[in-house]
């Protein structure tokens, strides 16, 4: 040994926390090894975890390998990293740096006491991968019952196209969830986080959540403003029947900062009530009698109630906002008082002034404009005359709610001319479809060339539009003017467009560009410092939901530039991630659900009637909607979980970190993935509900499955009584590129069989195969018991494909029998033999380590050295090796262990820490001084038992000293207190009421080993 | 977009109706179908159970006469695409071929020609998306089996037409059209349609199993895209019925006669008066789009 050379690390890292890797980190910890046993997954367990039976034994799998798992979380000198990944390996054998990437749980490990409040609670349920998808889970839950580390975790993804689509990135997947769990109070306020105008937003928003929804793709996107609307009004039907009361009436805190808006439209609402939220004494100037803006004056009575707006306006002066009403800037007062009154300012003005067409005769009598007109069909007192023949130009919403409201209001006739044709028109298609309904004639592709009339109008000219947008989608309309022709009318109304009062802007000095305010796109300040501006008067002519956004986000500039903070780093916007393609879920799989409807006023209701025309959803209908959304973030991020957690350990915005480890050698040990038995697609898994794979058969095998040990036709919940295994799929095939052998398959269908023959009397059970492989030890014994039990058969066979015959759904198998002729038959349930294939992510690591493959893609190893990679100092054990059993895994398992061994001799007990316990001292003779601990395990126990009235009578009987009850015992922090109370009280008898002893009665005891020798001293 | 349009000869026999509401969907859809000058035989069933270079050189025929077009190629006949497709993949996996074939047809050829079934291209080139805003008509919530047959399908790693056993792309413009298309086993069995004059009674087998699987499944009308599987469907319902005593009147109608009626072309100019089935059960359900 030269004098250079490095000492060698007595440390393994384990990659693989399955059989194979727990049984390798036992055998060198108990060795005097520091194991870092790394896990990609929440827990440790690995496949056997999902098994239900072993063979050749028909031994309970989770009896022999939970005992390996409470050893491993025990054991002083195996760390377990789980959710971790080997990312890169330097160095070389004896002396390697490993990077190990950790990513988050969501969960702080310290913290988190498995006590299951978070999972009560949580409404998202997601396909269960621990199931293979034949059950659901919540989106925070724990791995599976025995999971070790004894943790719970959070699945999420990022985030739902529909939030990162709503202009003002409202929590739709959230709130749709917690409608699923009848909690629509919680759902509203869900919204009004992002978007306080909900009731409002739920029937005149243009929902491009909608568009962009998952579900579209399959069937009909969720009817995601239906929904908003529906709890919403749920809401206001509580308040109503005196079930839930308003909020109490706030007052700005005292010595607040001052913000002013100018406008009561939605953005000035949204900022409004957002600033209030944020402890600001907010004051709003509106030039009209009641606030609302274009939701008061421009949306009609028919789409958005007045009651509706009154209501939301009145719950955000609740706030502690203050309105000034009938107060215009400029004339009842100035921009410079309200800047010398405020610390800062918000201008959310919208567009107000009606665009004009610029055409010959436009000045003549009988002619309105969109908004104008309106405005003025909002007042009840002065309503607009309509006549015999209206025309409206115009082909966007405010256009549509124009001919409508005329329609509304007497109007003999009315038709709309729009320069878009049918499909390009702006505005929604559902209003274009409830205008044509009540009788509307839209004239698509025609612009309005010149008025008829003399003085008054008698009709509009109007020429051929052929196209509306430029070649770079501008708007820029082109005509054939050889093509006229003409329309009468004796009233025309113009609703082609808004802007922005050239009034407001000359009094305000702010700078604009293009006809709208100019701002910073990323805190919407203007150019005037302290002044913000947001809405239609800086987008132009745009949306609620686009308001409601500006809103947001410039409240949230706001409270930063007030107190002094970069308005810039980390905003809200930030925090929204997108969901990669590949990340959203299948829907190959997903059953097509129609979606919801809703009534609406018969259309002969409808003339001459602001009564809403467009009903809201049943609570059936709305329960059934909400079942629709996919959950495409999987988390929901709804918070109902970080409210729940009494120890605070939840963490939504827990990121991903990498920790290097110093390790003398490394176990590869991360086994296999099954064979995606969709690739064979002549057997119809994923499209029939009655075609299972192997693991999916052993969950469905298990009493802890998701079909508590039934086993059951998933299509009608019936038991299967005719079960038919087809062999080899995904393996001796080379038609699939699987040409091996996986080893375990034939012992895995016939301990199937049997257990499933115990489970279920009068089973049929069929085994397509090949060849039976039955070559361990005693193997070949379990299959001739299974061939001679009377019940199971093996045809020698080649299936071909499995038919679902419509009506009853029974699978039909075709296959061409050892006799060689076709032959079919039916069965209740077929299940696919998968194989086993190296797992993408295994092969993965093993490019980033430099490790050789095989063929196959598994470990590539050399014939006399079958457990050395091509890496000195890494080991292979298990599966990833090749397919193999579990008897087999384990023995690889422990070689490789001693392999590693043997490489760091020198180095062993060089970094393991061994538990020394004070020495124990008699306390048989001593009087006893009880202490009792009392458990709630949150609401576990509590909510079934007294604790503390137990905790009480504990006190009084004889030698108890001392008796309290906690929140959670087994907590460190109340472990700690049992350890002072010890002292303080010198107890020398310990009852701890609490959950199962199985998994906590050792953590008790260590407490006590640990104190009793400072007792002794004290 | 503009395609070299390749008829096929069933196009001027039993699947006129193919035809005629291929061309009529086309061109309310503005794709340009500019029809191949001078085709020939594609060569299918007579030529490719005789003879394995002719059946290749017949083909690769009619594809150098698009290949100087500069154009993809589009077909209507499920028999046809087939036949290019085969072609295709034979001279280019295999010198030996390409050089027999050029000296068949006189000059090289190398497989180059993209070949296209007319549903390829309403799927991929114009897209759902076009396709929907388009439509004028819906089908209402008709239930349609969507049936594929053989020629599309297979063999998959030649004609790579969607999926071999679970295609989905006739299901997807059926849904995009307003109406059902449903699960149903019966996808990709064969029609029998090679044994068509043969052995009618394997056809009548075949094809009434098929259309027994369709009823079972409630489905109120088979939609194709293959002119030898509309043949045996919707010919052979007499027959069926004599067999087996049961009433057989499914309508079997092209994926471009849905279309075309979603599209508002009127039901004559789509060549639906030619099927032997009444499609009455099918208009029925028409309606103007929602």
């Amino acid at each position: 040994m030269t004098a250079d050379k490095k000492k060698k690390t007595g440390a393994v890292l384990v990659q693989g926390g399955g059989i194979a890797g727990m049984q390798a980190a036992l055998d060198l910890a108990n060795s005097g090894f520091k194991v870092y046993l790394v896990e990609r997954s929440a827990a440790i367990g690995g496949m056997m975890s999902h098994l239900d039976k072993t063979f050749p034994t028909g031994d309970c799998a989770t009896c022999i390998v939970s005992p390996k798992l409470v050893e491993c979380a025990r054991n002083l000198n195996i760390e377990i990293l789980t959710l971790s990944e080997l990312m890169d390996l330097q160095g070389e054998a004896g002396n390697f740096t490993a990077t190990v990437r950790r990513y988050p749980r969501y969960v702080d490990e310290d913290k988190c006491t498995a006590c299951e409040q978070c999972t009560d609670v949580c409404p998202v349920d997601i396909p269960n991968h621990f199931d293979r998808e034949l059950g659901t889970r919540k989106a925070i839950a724990k791995e599976y019952a025995q999971a070790t580390p004894n943790l719970f975790n959070i699945l999420k993804n990022g985030h739902a196209p529909c939030k990162v689509t709503c202009p003002a990135n409202i929590n739709v997947q959230g709130y749709i969830q917690l409608i699923r769990k009848k909690e629509y109070v919680k759902a509203v306020n869900l919204i009004r986080e992002r978007d306080p105008l909900s009731a409002i937003c739920g029937r005149a928003c243009n929902h491009p959540c909608e568009a962009v929804c998952t579900r579209g793709k399959l069937d009909d996107p969720v009817a995601i403003r239906l929904l908003k609307r529906f709890a919403s009004d749920k809401e206001m039907e509580l308040v109503e029947s005196g079930r839930i009361s308003l909020p109490q009436e706030k007052t700005p805190p005292a010595g607040a900062k001052r913000v002013g808006i100018i406008g009561a439209g939605p953005a000035g609402l949204t900022a409004a009530a957002d600033l209030a939220d944020r402890g600001y004494a907010v004051t709003v100037y509106e030039a009209a009698p009641a606030a609302g803006g274009m939701l008061r004056w421009g949306i009609p009575e028919y789409r958005l109630p007045k009651k509706i707006l009154d209501y939301e306006v009145d719950l955000i002066r609740r706030k502690g906002v203050a309105f000034k009403y009938n107060c215009r800037i400029g004339e009842d007062l100035s921009f410079a008082r309200i800047r010398k009154d405020n610390d800062a300012v918000f201008i959310g003005v919208g567009v107000q002034v009606s665009r004009r067409l610029g055409v010959e005769g436009e000045d003549k009598s009988n002619i309105d404009y969109g908004v104008e007109f309106l405005r003025q069909a909002g007042d009840m007192n002065n309503l607009p005359a309509v006549g015999r023949k209206v025309v409206v130009i115009g082909g966007g919403n405010v256009a549509v709610d124009v001919a409508r409201t005329a329609l509304r209001l007497g109007a003999g006739s009315v038709e709309m001319v729009s320069l878009e044709q049918r499909q390009e028109m702006p505005a929604l298609p559902e209003e274009i479809a409830e205008t044509l309904e009540e009788g509307i004639k839209i004239s698509n592709g025609w612009g309005p060339h010149r008025i008829l009339g003399n003085g008054t109008v008698t009709g509009i000219e109007l020429k051929r539009c052929v196209s509306v947008f430029d070649k770079d989608g501008r708007f820029s309309p082109a005509y054939d003017e050889s093509t006229m022709t003409t329309v009468q009318a004796d009233r025309v109304i113009i609703a082609i467009g808004q802007s922005l009062d050239k009034q407001f802007i000359s009094s305000a000095g702010v700078e604009t560009e293009r006809g709208c305010f100019k701002v910073d796109p990323t805190t919407l300040e203007t150019s005037l410092k302290g002044i913000f501006a947001g809405g239609d008067s800086v987008s132009g002519p745009a949306s609620i939901i686009q308001a409601v956004g500006a809103g947001k986000r410039a409240a949230e500039s706001i409270g930063r530039y007030l107190r002094n903070e970069d308005m810039r780093a980390f905003r809200f916007e930030d925090t929204v991630k997108p969901l990669s393609e590949e990340l959203l879920p299948d829907i190959s799989a997903a059953e097509k659900s129609p979606r919801a409807l809703t009534a609406y006023l018969p259309v002969s209701r409808r003339q001459g009637t602001f009564s809403e025309t467009e009903g809201g959803l049943s609570e059936e209908a709305a329960l059934a909607e909400s079942e629709r959304c996919l959950n495409c973030a999987l988390c929901s991020e709804c918070q109902e979980c970080v409210k729940a957690c009494e120890q605070n350990a939840i963490d939504h915005y827990m990121g991903q970190r990498e920790v290097k480890l110093e390790v003398g050698s490394v176990i590869l040990a991360p086994g296999f993935e099954e064979f995606p038995a969709e690739r064979k697609g002549e057997f119809g898994f994923g499209r029939y509900a009655n075609v299972l794979t192997s693991v999916q058969f052993e969950r469905m095998l298990s009493a802890s499955g998701p079909f508590d040990g039934h086993v059951i036709r998933r299509s009608d919940g019936k038991e299967a009584k005719r079960i038919a295994w087809i062999q080899c799929v995904g393996s001796r095939d080379a038609s699939c590129g699987n040409e091996y052998c996986s080893s375990v398959c034939c012992m895995v269908s016939t301990k199937q069989a049997l257990v499933a023959s115990d489970h279920t009397t009068g089973l049929e059970a069929s085994i397509f195969y090949m060849d039976i492989r039955a070559h361990g030890k005693d193997f070949d014994q379990y299959y001739e018991r299974a061939k001679n039990s009377g019940n199971i058969s093996y045809i020698r066979s080649m299936p071909s494909r499995v038919l679902q015959v419509p009506g009853s759904k029974d699978l039909r198998l075709q296959f061409y029998s050892g006799a060689g002729v076709m032959e079919e038959r039916d069965f209740d349930l077929v299940v696919l033999s998968v194989g086993m294939e190296a797992g993408k992510s295994a092969r993965g690591a093993a490019g980033r380590l430099g490790i050789s493959l095989g063929e196959y893609g598994f470990c590539a190893t050399d014939r006399l050295s079958p457990l050395s990679t091509s890496r000195p100092g890494v080991f292979v054990a298990g599966a990833f090796h090749e397919p193999k059993d579990i008897p087999e895994t384990v023995t690889q398992a422990s070689a490789a262990a001693s392999m590693s061994m043997e490489l760091l001799a020198e180095a062993r007990n060089s970094l393991i820490s061994k538990r020394v316990y004070p020495d124990e001292h008699d306390v048989t003779d001593e009087q006893a001084r009880i202490g009792v601990f009392v458990c709630h395990c949150g609401k576990n126990i509590a909510s079934v038992v007294d604790v503390e009235r137990v905790a009480e009578i504990a006190a009084q009987q004889p030698n108890v000293v001392f008796a309290t009850h906690t929140m959670y015992t087994c907590a460190d922090s109340n472990l700690n207190n049992i350890r002072d109370m010890i002292h303080k009280h010198r107890l020398n008898r310990i009852v701890v009421a609490s959950c199962t002893p199985r998994t906590h009665e050792p953590i008790f005891r260590d407490t006590l080993r640990e104190v009793m020798g400072a007792f002794r001293r004290a | 977009m503009k395609y070299a349009y390749y008829p096929g000869c069933s196009s001027h026999s039993t699947a006129r109706d193919m035809h005629e509401s291929a061309i009529a969907v086309a061109h309310k859809l503005g794709i340009e179908l500019v029809e191949i000058e001078g085709w020939s035989c594609c060569g299918a069933t007579a030529a490719h159970q005789t003879d394995r270079v002719l059946a290749a050189s017949l083909p690769a025929a009619n594809m150098l006469l698009a290949k100087q077009m500069g154009l993809d190629t589009v077909v209507t006949c499920a028999a046809c695409y087939n036949r290019m497709k085969v072609t295709n993949h034979e001279v280019s996996s295999s010198t030996d071929m390409r050089a027999r074939v050029a000296d068949v047809v006189g000059q090289p050829y190398d497989g180059s020609v993209a070949v296209r079934h007319i549903v390829e291209v309403l799927l991929e080139d114009v897209g759902l998306e076009k396709l929907r805003k388009s439509l004028t008509h819906s089908l209402g919530g008709l239930k349609v089996a969507a049936y594929y047959g053989c020629l599309l399908v297979r063999p998959h790693d030649v004609t790579h037409f969607d999926d071999a056993e679970n295609p989905t792309i006739l299901d997807r413009l059926v849904d995009a059209m307003g109406g059902q298309s449903i699960d149903w086993p019966g996808k990709v069995d064969c029609c029998g349609g090679g044994l068509n004059l043969t052995r009618t009674d394997m056809v009548v087998k075949l094809s009434g199993s098929i259309i027994d699987m369709a009823v079972e499944s409630g489905a109120g009308c088979i939609t194709v895209a293959c002119p030898m599987c509309q043949a045996s469907l919707d010919l052979r319902q007499k027959d069926m019925q004599k067999q087996t005593g049961r009433r057989y009147e499914m309508p079997i109608v092209y994926i471009t006669q849905l279309l075309g009626l979603c599209l508002g072309i009127p039901p004559r100019e789509l060549g639906l008066n030619r099927l032997m089935v009444s499609p009455a059960g099918v208009l029925q359900y028409l309606g103007s789009k929602a």
